[in-house]
């Protein structure tokens, strides 16, 4: 950065580098995070060890 | 341009760490893009280069590799000369493997200074037109200093090159070994060329740099040799100096803004204030743009008055603009049989 300015003017900053106002910022897309892991509730009748569930019999 | 290597060796080495982009580029690197010229690159590295040491070993070694060259930028630790490659795309994919073997960014890196070499050497005017072209077309605006400009060969008694951003070659090595779209079309296997470059001094460039500069120089160089693209080479150059003259710009394409081996004294100089004076038009083009403020209902005002859209959006418009007509045309002339 330097200042140029005359003597009783306001001093004006000059950036070494500024973007090119006629070219639109590309904002990067963020990588897609991972999906959390659906947990799905398993079918009671799987877990069910119940002689008198009716479900015991269609999986079987 | 010389590099003491093989191309294939550096792509080698290069798949190393970067083993998918490296083979690609391998396998592809003297692919033409729709008639376009090849690009050659180089790399002024300002600090201590030691990101490239692993890199130069792997070649020969910095006495084989870079002692070969005199040419660099005056403030460089060292220049790597990188083999010309037939298209832009392949010249970024080059660059990302480069950036991806050292571990560090070659691209927007302020201690890596690109210069772009394209084969065929311009006239004083489309050298202008090349230099101030890419200036506006760049995503970023640069002050120069003329120690930014300065390189080993300014005064050199053989090819003085001066203080410039546009550079012509010092008649060393050219690779001819890439397709030339002739003025009919055809595909040519190697360029009209038997020497001679016009290089330019990008700075700390970007991908999009690359982009235009090859497409400029494509657009110039076939203006000026009869190339395929000539005609439209010839409506760019005229749209441009248009756009200059608009601008009261005009005066700029009389300034020798390449070094010719009739210079005069004080030619630098006259360069230089023609390159700030491009610098502050652009600088206080781009405060312009900034002042146009979003008004409700999403329209927009000009607060100041003048032309509407300023020279870098219209140079932005241009180079658009030619883009698409090369990429269209060149569909027809490869659907027709004629290059590829």
């Amino acid at each position: 950065m330097i200042r140029a300015h005359q003597p009783g003017s306001q001093p004006i900053d000059v950036p070494e580098t500024i973007p090119n106002p006629a070219i639109p910022r590309t904002v990067p897309t963020p990588e897609p995070r991972p999906s959390e892991p659906i947990k799905v509730p398993a079918p009671q009748h799987l877990l069910c060890f119940s002689s008198s569930c009716p479900a015991r019999d269609e999986v079987r | 341009m010389s590099y003491a290597y093989r191309s294939q060796d550096l792509f080698s080495l290069l798949q190393t760490k970067a083993p998918v982009a490296g083979a690609t580029l391998a396998a592809n690197f003297r692919r033409n893009e729709y008639g376009l010229l090849s690009v050659g690159l180089k790399i002024h590295c300002l600090d201590n280069g030691e990101k490239f040491k692993e890199l130069i070993e792997g070649l020969g070694g910095a006495s084989r590799i870079l002692e070969v060259n005199y040419f660099k930028d005056a403030r460089a630790s060292l220049c790597l000369v990188l083999p010309p490659v037939g298209s832009a795309t392949s010249a970024i994919h080059l660059i990302q493997c480069i950036e991806q073997y050292t571990g560090s960014p070659v691209f927007a890196n302020r201690q890596i200074q690109l210069q772009f070499c394209s084969p065929g050497r311009l006239s004083a005017r489309a050298s202008a037109l090349l230099g101030i072209t890419f200036y506006l077309g760049s995503d970023t605006l640069r002050r120069y200093t003329q120690a930014d400009l300065r390189t080993t060969f300014e005064s050199s008694f053989n090819h003085p090159r001066g203080v410039r951003l546009v550079l012509y070659d010092a008649e060393g090595d050219f690779d001819r070994n890439f397709t030339w779209w002739n003025y009919c079309g055809a595909a040519e296997p190697e360029l009209p060329f038997v020497n001679g470059r016009t290089d330019l001094l990008i700075g700390p460039g970007s991908r999009l740099d690359i982009e235009n500069v090859n497409l400029v120089a494509t657009l110039l160089v076939h203006s000026e040799y009869d190339g395929y693209w000539s005609g439209l080479g010839q409506e760019f150059r005229a749209e441009m100096e248009l756009i200059l003259k608009h601008h009261i710009l005009a005066g700029l394409l009389d300034v020798p803004w390449v070094r010719q081996s009739w210079a005069q004294f004080g030619d630098d100089d006259r360069f230089f204030a023609a390159l700030q004076e491009l610098v502050a038009y652009a600088y206080g083009e781009s405060t312009r743009v900034k002042q146009r403020r979003p008004l409700l209902f999403g329209m927009w005002r000009n607060v100041q008055t003048g032309s509407p859209n300023g020279i870098l959006e219209e140079v932005q418009g241009l180079l658009f603009k030619y883009r698409k007509a090369i990429e269209r045309q060149s569909r027809l002339v490869t659907h027709a049989g004629g290059a590829s």
